[in-house]
């Protein structure tokens, strides 16, 4: 077949299926041979599959958008750095934020591929390594101010040269972080799935020819831009603003913020960030390609049906400021970009809901709250890394999700069992928390309450959380969820950070709690239009209590030996005094 | 002796009687009867003239679990969890239903408000922290009883490595607790994650009562009539074990009926020399999905039956929706046409059944087509009114889409039929698999009559038609071998083990399982053991599994297995000890096989001899006067030109126009496009 005929529609869809179906089983390929919790159980990774120009082709369905979004701007960097300078055996390996990372944990490796000798396209993914030898155990640190102490940067360098590793170059990055024997075997989990794919690769060129696969990714492509292009022409012409702000950079304590336009014309978009804040002294700086992502996953999100590639995002534009700390450059820190990309996501979500309210939830919890906390025991030195989960945002259909996954991400949480088994931890609650979700006509789902008691006596825990001042809001007259809160108990002693959401090197010992409570989801539409019985039922689950029932929607209830009944005439009255 | 098979769908049960002596077969197919499907089963035994007296081996498929967990309609269950860890299912993993799109609901199998947490704890090594105390736990359970909660889950952290409090509280429940249903998570699934325990655990509370029941009133019953052994049940992964364990494994029969059919499927294709098959069950609810490759159905440990469901046991890779022959069409507001996912089950059924159904289904749109013929019913009893169809069709979907009733009905069968093709698209090319080098294996009392229609639509090219297409979860149970699995926790590395210890662990295991497979007057000839670890290197959290070379394995030979089949798997070694999770030993017992061949009947000498009636069919816009085939009596060898219309007893295939039938010597009707 030659480059120009055009494919049958069931051979388009096969191959999309195989390609697919590659990246899949290299995602789990990934998490089943690794050795750290982070990714072994929450599948903190993701796996791409790219063009020979570093265009993303396809997706795992299992890993964080976020870092395929990201490895599209690594894999196109790599391909213009080393053009002539790549061959068959190659691997390529960076944490670089400057070049399309995120930050130092996490780590791509890319492997170029080729076909009857010529380069035809990319295979990569990313991993969080649970250390990467910054100052704190970890990496979560709340207080950095350079990059440097943040751990060690690998500007993009062959790790492989023709299927040669390049061994001093392996054991000076493994020499240079904490518990080297588990990420040596993530690391290799890491070529496991290269592996994997570049094997899956081979079967389906040789199926279809290398030729009719190119095609078919062009017209896979071209197809999903002519989709996204036409769900942009559904949105009314116009320029939408949104300003959504972060807690603290970690260092300072002055909010940052991210302002956003929003300009639709006819199938384009140009989302506009002049006015956010400058760079900060503090580790939430976020690299430019961290914040193209987040939007393009933002879009992606409300038109979840088109097929996920390079072209769903041909029709967005991007003005972002160089001087924003949502374009970090060297030598800025980066580790706590979890949070600023979630609060571009926001941001891009909070513009889009002016514009088309009826498909976009409220905010979600959109706080990683990420940690880290590492030190001895007498079975030798651990590193843990734990992230939160929480509520999703009301919509105009139903209520959100509880207990869940960041927007932008899709890490899941590893089991209590599994860390208690692998880490001086003792959990005493992990569980719902009760009136945290924004109330409105369809409310956001709760947030998480975790109470976790530290069990070595020498623990050093930071972190970089974020949404304690400005919780998630609501939409069309919904309302906002509670914020994120961080206590510990500490010698017998409570025990707040004076940034609230951030902290770095906390010495903790045995008997210490770390406390944390998530945000809900925003709400939806007036919490004096949902129906009463839908709150009863919320009581009677004990997703709300009765005062905030009565407070936020107007609902007053009877206790009864059957539970509650709504008594009628006073929310009646109630809902029209709120109303007024 | 009798070898009789028996799966119990949502809407009919199907029979197969099959003489080991003289090597015959009967085939019957009577409607489920929900509330009590023992009633129909005694009905069943009744029609099909067999004594269960003269029964040697009874084995029996069934939907009664899948379709609990699936509609939502299983026991009242409660759950007593470590207290701190109440939202231990509701919290999941912290996921959301799709990569993309943050819409999405999820409802626990047991809600929030009848999860208890009990002041306990053991640590990860082992040790109890905190004792369970014994008035908590009454004090929670009689909570769940006065809530008229049926079954309890009993679920500790850590319970996998220490059952201790777990055990003494499963105890003191059962003490106070009215009936049997009292599930203790270690029990059903001794291994780490909550979640997924838990989970598991809870899908057994949910189904448990619902299938203890219905074993306990049907083994009363063929008691009283003289069948005195164990009644066998088809198990999610293909195989067959007794009731006594299905009671207590109730997740375990999950997938009890349709891994039959895929059983059967797979057999059916490997002897008619087609080897990449993908088996479609269509019956009254839901056409369910398998993929076979090779001929082999997959079975996966792995299986979520729903966003945030984990399953933790071995079942056969099966995939469902709801569009069944008793799918409801349905015009919505905005008047667009609906098909399913409701149905409208066994009771009252399709509004041609005459029952008092009064949604219009799948099944109904075929009469109003004249695909069914309303002088030829399905199964015992049921003639179909024509006239009340076209009634109900008329005023629910022909008016208000403004069509013809021929039309409308056109319409509904379009839209589940597609349904049905983006099902086999998603098992097949989202896998990576071309569905054009794949053959359908259809049946279910539903899925020969949309063959034709899945050929035309589709992108499979050919449909083999068994020739009992009705009833080939029935012939799935008895075709299937015998086989339990039996697990033991092991928890050592391969420098550290026991080894007489280990040899010992898995030479009971074999012989539980023996002991199960020769009890009682067993048809089971030969029996194979086969030993298996779940094995990994330290560190790490997910197994593989490795198949050990025999009972007595050395340190050696262990460590040979587990390296080469981590080498299959991954292409980088690993220097590091290595971990044996756990052995398990899994006992087959061959079963003689029936020889397909001899279910074919007397046929005719030709074609035209098998031909009986003809009638106008609607294909397409258009009737067509279609020729009527007593399916039976085709001749083995010969062609059926479409249109066509092939009647037997328990089913009806439809060979549309442009397509032909070839009768193999098996019986089997294989439908393709017109050779050149």
């Amino acid at each position: 077949m030659s480059a120009d005929d055009s494919l049958d529609p069931v051979t388009l869809s096969v191959i999309r299926g195989q390609v697919t179906q590659l990246t899949n089983e290299m995602d789990l390929t990934l998490v089943n041979s690794a050795f750290s919790p982070i990714i072994c159980e929450a599948n903190d990774m993701a796996s791409g599959v790219f063009r020979a120009d570093g265009r993303t082709i396809s997706q795992g369905d299992f890993g964080l958008p976020i870092f395929v979004g990201n490895m599209e701007f690594t894999v196109t960097a790599i391909a213009e750095r080393f053009e002539g300078d790549i061959d068959p055996g190659d691997v390529f390996m960076t944490n670089d934020p400057y070049v399309g990372g995120t930050h130092l944990l996490d780590m791509t490796l890319v492997k170029p591929y080729f076909h009857d000798g010529d380069l035809t396209g990319f295979i990569a993914n990313t991993g969080h390594w649970t250390d990467i030898g910054s100052a704190s155990p970890g990496g979560f640190t709340g207080g950095t101010t350079e990059i440097y102490q943040e751990g060690v940067r690998i500007t993009p360098v062959k790790l492989f040269r023709a299927g040669e590793l390049n061994e001093d170059l392996l054991e000076l990055v493994l020499g240079n972080v904490r518990r080297s024997d588990d990420i040596r075997g993530d690391y290799k989990a890491q070529l496991n799935a290269l592996s994997v794919g570049e094997e899956r690769m081979d079967s389906v060129v040789d199926e279809f020819g290398g030729e009719t696969v190119q095609v078919a990714i062009e017209e896979l492509e071209s197809r999903s831009e002519h989709e996204m292009r036409s769900r942009i022409e559904g949105i009314p012409d116009g320029t939408y603003a949104f300003v959504d702000h972060m807690d603290n950079d970690g260092v300072r304590d002055e909010p940052l913020e991210i302002d956003l336009e929003l300009t639709v014309d006819g199938s384009d978009v140009l989302l506009d960030f002049t006015g956010s804040s400058p760079p900060c002294r503090g580790p939430v700086n976020a690299p430019r390609s961290c914040t193209v992502s987040a939007c393009n996953i933002a879009f992606k999100h409300i038109y979840p049906e088109i097929p996920i590639n390079a072209g769903c995002f041909a029709p967005l534009e991007f003005v972002i400021p160089n001087e924003s700390f949502i374009n970090a450059k060297p030598p800025k820190p980066t580790m706590g970009y979890t949070e600023t990309s979630q609060r571009v996501l926001d941001t891009a979500f909070g513009a889009l809901a002016k514009a088309i309210p009826e498909d976009v939830p409220a905010q979600s919890f959109s706080t990683s709250f990420g940690m880290s906390m590492g030190g001895e025991t007498e079975e030798g030195s651990f590193v843990f890394a734990y992230a939160v989960s929480g509520g999703y945002g009301g919509s105009s259909t139903e209520d959100g999700l509880t207990h869940s996954t960041p927007p932008y991400a899709r890490a899941r949480m590893p089991s209590v069992e599994v860390i208690e088994d692998q880490y001086p931890l003792l959990f005493h609650e992990k569980g719902l928390r009760p009136d945290s979700a924004g109330p409105g006509r369809r409310r956001g789902g709760l947030g998480t309450a975790y109470d976790i008691e530290v069990l070595s006596d020498d623990a050093n825990y930071s972190c970089v959380g974020d949404r304690g001042d400005y919780p998630p809001s609501g939409v069309a007259g919904g309302k906002s969820a509670k914020g994120a809160v961080l206590r510990f108990l500490k010698d017998g002693e409570g025990y707040t950070p004076p940034l609230r959401t951030k902290e770095q090197d906390l010495s903790l010992s045995a008997g210490d709690r770390i406390r944390i409570k998530s945000p809900g989801g925003g709400g939806y539409g007036p919490p004096t239009e949902r129906e009463p019985s839908r709150v009863r039922r919320d009581l009677e689950l004990g997703y709300v209590t009765p005062d905030h029932a009565a407070a936020e929607y107007g609902v007053v209830v009877d206790r009864t030996d059957d539970g509650y009944r709504v008594n009628d005439d006073e929310t009646d009255a109630r809902r029209e005094a709120m109303d007024e | 002796m009798h070898r009789v098979g028996i799966d119990i769908g949502g809407t009919f049960t199907d029979f197969i009687s099959y003489d080991t002596d003289s090597k015959g077969a009967t085939i019957t197919k009577v409607p489920s009867t929900p509330t009590d499907p023992s009633t129909g089963l005694m009905n069943g035994l009744d029609d099909i003239g067999v004594d269960p007296a003269d029964i040697g081996m009874l084995l029996h498929g069934t939907t009664v679990a899948t379709n609990a967990v699936l509609e939502g309609k299983g026991a009242e269950c409660g759950l007593l969890t470590t207290a701190g860890f109440e939202d231990v299912l509701e919290l999941g993993w912290r996921d959301r239903p799709e990569l993309w799109g943050l819409e999405g609901q999820y409802d626990p199998l047991i809600p929030r408000d009848r999860c208890h947490g009990i002041t306990e704890r053991t640590s990860a090594k082992g040790e109890v922290l905190q004792e369970v105390s014994a008035d908590e736990v009454r004090r929670a359970a009689e909570a769940l009883l006065d809530d008229g909660v049926e079954a309890v889950v009993v679920s500790f952290l850590h319970s996998y490595v220490n059952r201790g409090n777990e055990r003494r509280a499963t105890d003191i429940v059962r003490d106070l607790w009215p009936n049997e249903y009292v599930i203790e998570s270690s029990e059903i699934l001794p291994e780490y994650r909550e979640f997924e325990r838990t989970s598991t655990a809870g899908i057994t509370g949910y189904t448990q009562p619902i299938i203890a029941s219905y074993l306990d009133r049907l083994e009363e019953r063929l008691a009283e009539d003289g069948f005195e052994d164990d009644i066998l049940l088809m198990q999610s992964n293909g195989g067959i074990t007794t009731s006594s364990i299905a009671k207590v494994r109730s997740a375990n029969t999950i997938l009890s009926g349709p891994a039959a059919g895929a059983t059967a499927a797979a057999h059916i294709a490997s002897v008619t020399g087609y080897d990449d098959v993908i088996s479609c069950d269509m019956g009254g609810t839901s056409f369910d999905v398998g993929l076979l490759p090779g001929g082999e159905p997959v079975t996966t440990q792995n299986t979520d039956l729903d966003y945030q469901r984990p399953i933790r046991v071995p079942m056969t890779d099966i995939t469902a929706i709801g569009a069944g022959g008793g799918s409801i069409a349905n015009v919505t507001e905005g008047g667009i046409l609906e098909v399913g996912p409701e149905s409208a089950g066994a009771d009252p059924g399709p509004v041609c059944y005459g029952n008092g159904g009064e949604d219009v289904t799948i099944t109904d749109a075929n009469l109003a087509l004249q695909r069914l013929n309303p002088d030829n019913p399905i199964g015992e009893g049921l003639t179909l009114d024509m006239d009340l169809t076209r009634e109900f069709i008329q005023r629910d979907v022909a008016v208000p889409l403004d069509v013809s009733i021929e039309e409308a009905a056109n319409a509904v069968v379009d839209i589940g039929v597609n349904k049905m093709v983006g099902k086999i698209r998603e098992v097949s090319i989202d896998k990576g698999y071309d569905p054009r080098d794949f053959t359908l294996v259809t049946f279910g009392g539903a899925g020969p009559l949309h063959a034709g229609e899945l050929i035309k639509n589709g992108d499979v090219p050919r449909a083999i038609v068994p020739y009992y297409p009705g009833i080939l979860s029935a012939i799935g149970c008895v075709l299937a071998d015998v086989r339990h699995d039996h697990v033991r926790s092991i928890n050592e590395r391969i420098t550290d083990l026991k080894l007489e210890a280990f040899h010992d662990t898995i030479a009971q295991l074999e012989a539980d399982g023996r002991e199960l497979l020769e009890g009682g007057d067993s048809p089971v000839h030969d029996i194979e053991a086969t030993y298996l670890s779940d094995m990994k290197y330290s560190g790490q959290t997910h197994t593989v599994s490795v198949d050990l070379p025999s009972a007595t394995p050395s340190q050696a030979e262990i460590r040979e297995h587990f390296e080469e089949a981590y080498l299959a798997k991954y292409a980088e070694p690993v220097d590091k000890p290595i971990l044996i999770d756990n052995v398990q030993v899994t006992t087959i017992g061959r079963v003689e096989k029936m020889e397909l061949q001899r279910l074919v009947g007397e046929t005719a000498d030709r074609v035209s001899g098998a031909r009986k009636d003809i009638r106008e069919v609607y294909f397409a816009g258009e009737w067509i006067e279609t020729p009527i085939y007593q399916r039976e009596r085709l001749p083995i060898g010969e062609k059926v030109r479409g249109p066509a219309i092939l009647e037997q007893g328990d089913t009806t295939t439809v060979v549309n126009p442009d397509l032909e039938g070839s009768i193999d010597e098996y019986g089997n009707a294989i439908i393709e496009e017109v050779s050149a």
